[in-house]
């Protein structure tokens, strides 16, 4: 089997929480090497935990999970929101804040070829890292820089979560049901992953730009514009004809019906997708041609639109009876667009997923076995899987620091002593004391 | 130069996500060649919006976005006359994006197999809805299907509704990026090994795998065995959903550093002092909790959203307006960046969104509207591929462009 595409590119990765950490897991799932530059003296709070305290997230954050819900011997080992985009990565520490801890940084950046950041512009400018300070050690490198409102312009510095980046680009507006307050809808995240896609896309633009010149770059990337470059018809409806799109829930503005239906049991659901009137036709069939479908009424498209309401009820009262698997293997057989909403639970036995091996069976030390979502894409030439389980804090730095930057045994221990090298935080770490206490004990 | 330069793409896919696959390469200076039918030409010529709401074929918006910067042609790739052209086109490329069906392109003898035995460097890019494989492989799909069955609709919207969709556009936008990601990176190894390979993308899976929640939440239930549920937005005494004189801003005081500056925003310094703020403890008692919310309230009633949001931000308080195309539109930031690429196109004098990354502080420069039907027949299959007049005169003649 040949090497994986991007073997040979090593990458320094600074990234918080889930935009950059997307991004470089995307290279590293294709073969780069990438190394994430952590610090044990700051407990990174949303990228490897919740709070700087060892405390849990609240009980109704179900999906902020850690095996088998306990926080563990080693808590920043543990996390769910870390773990799902950490595998085949590396992890060294180091406190950039110290110049000991800065100059390592700057040896590997010697060698390596990529460098991955999306923080705050402050938060970099306080390190003083910069594309300057950094092309200083290596001419051709290729930075990426992905702030959330990018580095220049009246919102530079304003801080965002997902759910602020989605409300500036529009998203939260369009995404609604039409009887519910915007006060009512929790936030999808979704701006994360595209900002992920778009920065590992450039990335790849600009490292064959690279081979081909010699000249490293410096890529920039907002996040909010991102997001709004996935929104263009609600954008040009307005810049062509100064109308604003509003929400319609699960509705669509041409598709009829177009909606999510209750299905038999609790809380199970189908979306039904309906375009075309070939397509409706198959739908009708699908049901045994019901008087009520037959109406001419809602033999056009434009007709259904007018009468979503009715068509709704109607298609409620035949799918509350049914199971969505079912229902969606019937519809499917008609020519229509219909799918199970799928639970996490169940996409582990779906038919799809296991058949195309989609989840991948993981062993990590301190968290033990589970299945990971795998490698998003299938290439005839490699066999691609996980190599790494999600990258254990400070656990590479025998790799980082002796193998790859020729550190003596007693400088290793110096480093150590003086907090750069470590495996877990020092708010974690017990103190003096306490140690004392459980020798005691 | 451009990154791509040097890079030829033929593209035969259609709709959104494989258009805007190519139409992300074409910006980084890709020559994208797509290649349409000469009967009804890519579907989405039919799609919103477009000017004064008249659906012309050449004037969509949605069309002209994810098509800028290529140049066109058509080809009927059912007749052999047809496939023939097509393999001299691919012949001359590196890289060819494909939506059919799963095999049809094996069908009509363009299968990988064959075409890199034309081409061995080449670097073919399906984009199906579930991918080349597997039961649910010839499945229809709307946006709706694909983010139900892969992404994490499940639990998304509130306990009382229905799981809610995303705004149309995410779904099918992420997939041409994820395809375009991937496609760059099978071209990078391939340039060099001179081998290609074929990359099957499914949709369902670029929802299932992206960090947008759904991945997290796969783990997460693989952690804890909870099955996870859709919640009400979560709101306190320092967060949430703010109603103000003209609109809403999401609003997050929780950070130590915003909560101390939250009584100097609000116009409300005795908070400062007060235990049943300043006591973290206290705050969380519902009364309190109750009374700060109000003093909250009480302000951004009186708030324009633009005003509020910056007001906010300038207190450490991460804000945001709930923002709508119009904003967008009238915004400063957007338009001191350069995001607006108004571009003369079929559909007139137009503001698109721009390429949202700049290398070396430069924006992609759209070089060319998006393709007319057939326009660039003569210059490729004439000009670039050799083809006489009278051969030309010939394929016309037949319906094959």
């Amino acid at each position: 089997m040949r090497r994986l595409p991007l073997e040979g590119v090593r990458v320094l990765d600074i990234t918080q929480i889930w935009a950059g950490p997307y991004t470089t897991q995307l290279l590293a799932d294709w073969g780069a090497e990438v190394i994430r530059i952590e610090s044990t003296q700051i407990a990174p709070i949303s990228t490897r935990v919740w709070s700087h305290e060892r405390i849990e997230p609240p009980s109704n954050m179900w999906w902020l999970g850690y095996p088998d819900s306990e926080l563990g011997e080693n808590r920043a080992n543990r996390w769910a929101l870390f773990n799902v985009h950490a595998r085949n990565k590396l992890s060294g520490t180091m406190d950039l804040t110290r110049p000991e801890g800065r100059a390592v940084l700057d040896s590997l950046l010697q060698i390596s070829d990529v460098l991955v950041e999306n923080n705050t512009p402050t938060t970099l400018a306080k390190l003083q890292i910069d594309y300057e300070s950094v092309r200083r050690q290596r001419p051709d490198i290729i930075m990426i820089r992905m702030p959330g409102f990018g580095l220049d312009g009246p919102y530079t510095n304003y801080r965002s979560m997902g759910n602020h980046g989605e409300a500036v680009t529009g998203h939260t507006w369009l995404r609604n049901y039409t009887d519910t307050d915007f006060s009512e809808i929790s936030p999808t995240v979704v701006g994360d992953g595209i900002a992920g896609l778009y920065g590992a896309f450039a990335i790849m633009s600009a490292l064959r730009a690279r081979r081909r010149t010699g000249n490293g770059s410096l890529i920039e990337l907002a996040q909010c514009e991102s997001m709004a470059s996935f929104l263009p018809r609600q954008i040009l409806e307005y810049a062509m004809n100064r109308r604003v799109p509003t929400a319609i829930g699960n509705r669509h503005w041409s598709f009829a019906p177009h909606d999510c239906f209750p299905c038999k049991g609790e809380d199970r659901w189908v979306t039904i997708a309906i375009g075309t009137d070939d397509e409706w036709e198959g739908f009708v069939n699908a049901l045994g041609s019901p008087d009520w479908a037959l109406d001419p009424r809602f033999a056009t498209v434009t007709g259904r639109h007018n009468n979503q309401e009715e068509i709704g009820d109607r298609i409620t009262c035949w799918t509350r009876e049914r199971d969505p698997y079912e229902i969606a293997a019937l519809l499917q057989a008609h020519g229509v667009a219909a799918g199970p909403v799928i639970f996490d639970k169940d996409a582990f036995s779906d038919p799809q997923y296991t058949d195309r091996g989609f989840f991948e069976s993981v062993t990590q030390v301190d968290c033990g076995t589970h299945l990971y979502p795998g490698i998003m894409w299938k290439a005839s030439g490699h066999a691609n899987e996980i190599r790494l389980p999600p990258c254990r804090l400070g656990e590479h730095n025998g790799y980082v620091y002796s193998e790859l930057l020729g550190c003596s045994p007693k400088e290793y221990e110096r480093m150590e002593v003086e907090g750069h090298i470590g495996t877990r935080y020092a708010i974690d770490s017990p103190s003096p004391r306490e140690l004392q206490d459980s020798i005691t004990a | 130069m451009l990154p791509l330069d040097g890079i030829r793409v033929i593209d035969l896919s259609q709709g959104v996500p494989g258009p805007f696959c190519t139409r992300l390469m074409a910006d980084q200076g890709a020559d994208v060649v797509k290649v349409e039918s000469p009967s009804s030409g890519d579907p989405a010529r039919r799609l919103a919006p477009f000017p004064a709401m008249v659906p012309q074929s050449e004037a969509g918006g949605t069309y002209q976005y994810v098509n800028l910067g290529k140049r066109g042609v058509t080809l009927d790739i059912g007749c052999e006359a047809g496939r023939r052209a097509l393999k001299k086109l691919v012949s001359t490329a590196q890289v060819l994006v494909e939506s059919f069906d799963p095999g049809v392109m094996d069908t009509l003898g363009l299968g990988f197999g064959e075409l890199s035995k034309l081409n061995p460097e080449l670097v073919m890019t399906s984009v199906t809805n579930f991918g080349q494989s597997g039961p649910y492989n010839r499945y229809s799909a709307d946006e709706i299907t694909l983010y139900g069955m892969g992404g994490p609709m499940a639990v998304t919207g509130t306990p009382d509704h229905p799981p809610l969709n995303l705004a149309d556009g995410i779904v099918f936008h992420q997939a041409g990026t994820a395809a375009a990601l991937a496609t760059m990176i099978a071209l990078f190894e391939a340039e060099v090994s001179g081998v290609g390979e074929h990359l099957d993308m499914s949709i369902m899976e670029i929802q299932a795998g992206n960090i947008d929640r759904r991945a997290l939440t796969f783990l997460s239930y693989q952690y804890t065995g909870e099955r996870g549920s859709r919640i009400d937005a979560g709101i306190s005494a320092l967060s949430g959903v703010l109603p103000t004189s003209n609109g809403h801003i999401a609003f997050d005081a929780a950070t130590p550093a915003a909560t101390k500056q939250l009584p100097t925003l609000i116009d409300a310094p005795e908070l400062a002092h007060d235990p049943r703020f300043t006591d973290p403890d206290a705050r969380n008692e519902p009364e309190n909790s109750e009374m700060i919310q109000s003093r909250i309230l009480e302000w951004a009633l009186g708030q324009d959203k633009q005003v509020a949001w910056r007001k906010a931000q300038e207190h450490r308080v991460m804000a945001a307006p709930i923002n709508n195309a119009a904003d967008l539109h009238a915004d400063p930031h957007y338009a001191y960046r350069g995001f607006w690429n108004r571009i003369e196109t079929n559909a007139g004098l137009t503001a698109y969104p721009a390429s949202p990354f700049t290398i070396d502080n430069a924006r992609v420069s759209v070089r060319r509207p998006a393709p007319a039907l057939g326009e660039h027949n003569a210059e490729i299959f004439g000009g670039e591929l050799g083809f006489s007049r009278e051969e030309l005169g010939k394929l016309k003649q037949a319906g094959v462009i």
